[in-house]
């Protein structure tokens, strides 16, 4: 038994790298024989050679948008939590404000970014007000969609008990909601390095953003390849950090 | 008198229609009785327990326990819920201690206090498990126990084995009745199995169709300690009979 899971998990971490091992060769095989021009689309061996030459000025550029991501990141979790739980408290204000909140999220966030350029500088701030909005909305929904479904039956129980609201509020509805809460960030987290490099797409000093523009603008698709194979791996870094930190938090929550 | 229920009267009132569930309702409980409450469903049962949990907090007429009224009352009662509510956060440990936890009682004080009680509860070993890895009985017999560490005389069931199986359901009542031999403790027991309330009460009340009004109190003078066989005593089944006739 034990010897067939162990090779269950050997199979789910191997086949995957090495499907992408093979699509990697495959695709440097074709432009190879193709004879497919660099600016056109480059090499999978040039663009790894690119990230090796370019790793110093790559590296600060991917500090500089990892800040940003993360600092909007979290200013969206501590917006997301302040508003779902006033929302869950206050039915009228859920009422208001929650189709509101949906109809924001469908406002094509690139188009509206030049304006925010306008507002708020070429500073860091543009970068993390983009990210906050894109963050914003998969947490909040998340969150106020677990509150709804907390079983009430169980928050009677602890009426019954003669619980304190802070009681229930701690014991019963922050562990129920965690669960929806981590999916959200999940979500939350790798578009918030997408948010980032958008919101430099339109000036910045320094981030992956701008390396990628300055790659396109000169034709450099390899760079422009190994910029947005940091982004891949950065954003699947940080899903990976959420998704452990979820299961250390929530040691009962199995699958899914 | 333990618990009195004094032409108690709910409406519930929605958007644009009410709901007439209670109708002058008049109990009266004694210490150390276990009292079972039988009706059709959806008759208003459970609106009971809601109101002396003051989950439901508006009606009319009055309860007294132990002849305080219930909005001066500050009396505990436990209760528990047809599903078992452990909440999948919590290890049985922790699940089984919330009572006391909330109470003010030190975790580590708590941990104590319920100590002894896992083996009675069939529960030993299983103390640091997640309520999600346990079998629909254990996790019973756990809600059972934090029912048990509520620090009240008054216990109030709905519908605790509704949802278990029918051999499942007997161990547990079984084990009900040995738990509540020697603590003394006056019982409200809600269900809709008629058998169930003949083999583990002192008396068995009667609602009617909503709105639920008493149509029924009935002494059930078998002997105790309840025993198996009893069901298919000629005593038992009579009663039975003359149940299932009220509640037609």
């Amino acid at each position: 038994m034990k010897k067939s899971t162990s090779t269950v998990k050997l199979k789910e971490k191997i086949l995957p790298g090495l499907f992408i091992t093979l699509l990697i060769l495959f695709t440097e095989l074709v432009i190879q024989i193709a004879d497919i021009k660099a600016y056109i689309l480059p090499k999978p061996s040039r663009v790894i050679g690119r990230l090796i030459e370019d790793r110093d000025v790559l590296w600060g550029h991917t500090v500089t948008t990892i800040q940003e991501a993360l600092l909007g990141f979290v200013i969206a979790i501590v917006l997301a939590v302040i508003i779902s739980v006033i929302m869950n408290r206050y039915k009228l204000l859920k009422l208001i404000f929650y189709p509101v909140l949906v109809i924001s999220q469908t406002v094509p966030i690139i188009a509206l970014a030049p304006l925010f350029l306008v507002w708020f500088g070429f500073g860091i701030l543009t970068k993390v007000v983009v990210v906050v909005i894109v963050c914003f909305f998969p947490i909040v929904v998340s969150l106020v969609e677990g509150l709804a479904v907390v079983d009430q039956d169980m928050i009677n129980l602890m009426k019954s008990l003669k619980a304190k609201p802070l009681d229930v509020f701690l014991k019963v509805q922050v562990p129920a909601v965690m669960p929806a809460f981590f999916s959200g960030l999940k979500i939350a987290v790798t578009y918030s390095i997408m948010g980032a490099v958008i919101a430099e797409w339109l000036g910045a000093q320094s981030g992956l953003g701008i390396y990628m523009t300055r790659a396109m603008n000169s034709f450099k698709a390899d760079a422009l390849f190994a910029d947005i194979v940091i982004v891949v791996v950065v954003s699947v870094s940080l899903f990976r950090i959420i998704d452990f930190a979820g299961k250390k938090l929530m040691p009962w929550h199995k699958g899914e | 008198m333990k618990i009195e229920f004094r032409n108690v009267s709910k409406t519930f009132y929605g958007e644009d229609s009410e709901l007439e569930t209670l109708n002058n309702i008049n109990i009266q409980i004694k210490e150390g009785e276990f009292v079972s409450i039988i009706g059709p469903s959806g008759c208003g049962k459970s609106t009971l327990l809601h109101l002396m949990t003051e989950i439901v907090d508006s009606f009319e007429g009055d309860i007294l326990i132990e002849g305080i009224s219930l909005k001066q009352s500050d009396k505990l009662v436990s209760y528990m819920h047809q599903k078992d509510l452990l909440m999948p956060w919590r290890t049985i440990k922790d699940n089984v201690t919330l009572p006391l936890i909330l109470s003010g009682k030190k975790k580590k004080d708590a941990y104590k206090i319920v100590e002894p009680y896992y083996k009675m509860f069939g529960l030993d070993g299983f103390e640091e498990v997640y309520p999600n890895e346990l079998s629909g009985g254990m996790r019973q017999r756990a809600a059972l126990l934090r029912t048990f560490m509520v620090e009240s005389d008054i216990m109030l069931f709905d519908e605790p084995f509704a949802a278990i199986d029918a051999i499942n359901r007997h161990k547990l009542q079984q084990f009900l009745l040995e738990r509540c031999q020697g603590f003394n403790r006056t019982i409200m027991f809600i269900t809709h199995d008629i058998e169930e309330a003949i083999y583990l009460s002192d008396r068995i009340i009667v609602l009617s169709q909503r709105p639920a009004t008493v149509i029924q109190d009935v002494k059930i003078e078998l002997e105790r300690p309840r025993e198996k066989h009893m069901k298919l005593s000629v005593d038992f089944l009579k009663i039975k009979e003359m149940l299932i006739e009220a509640l037609e």
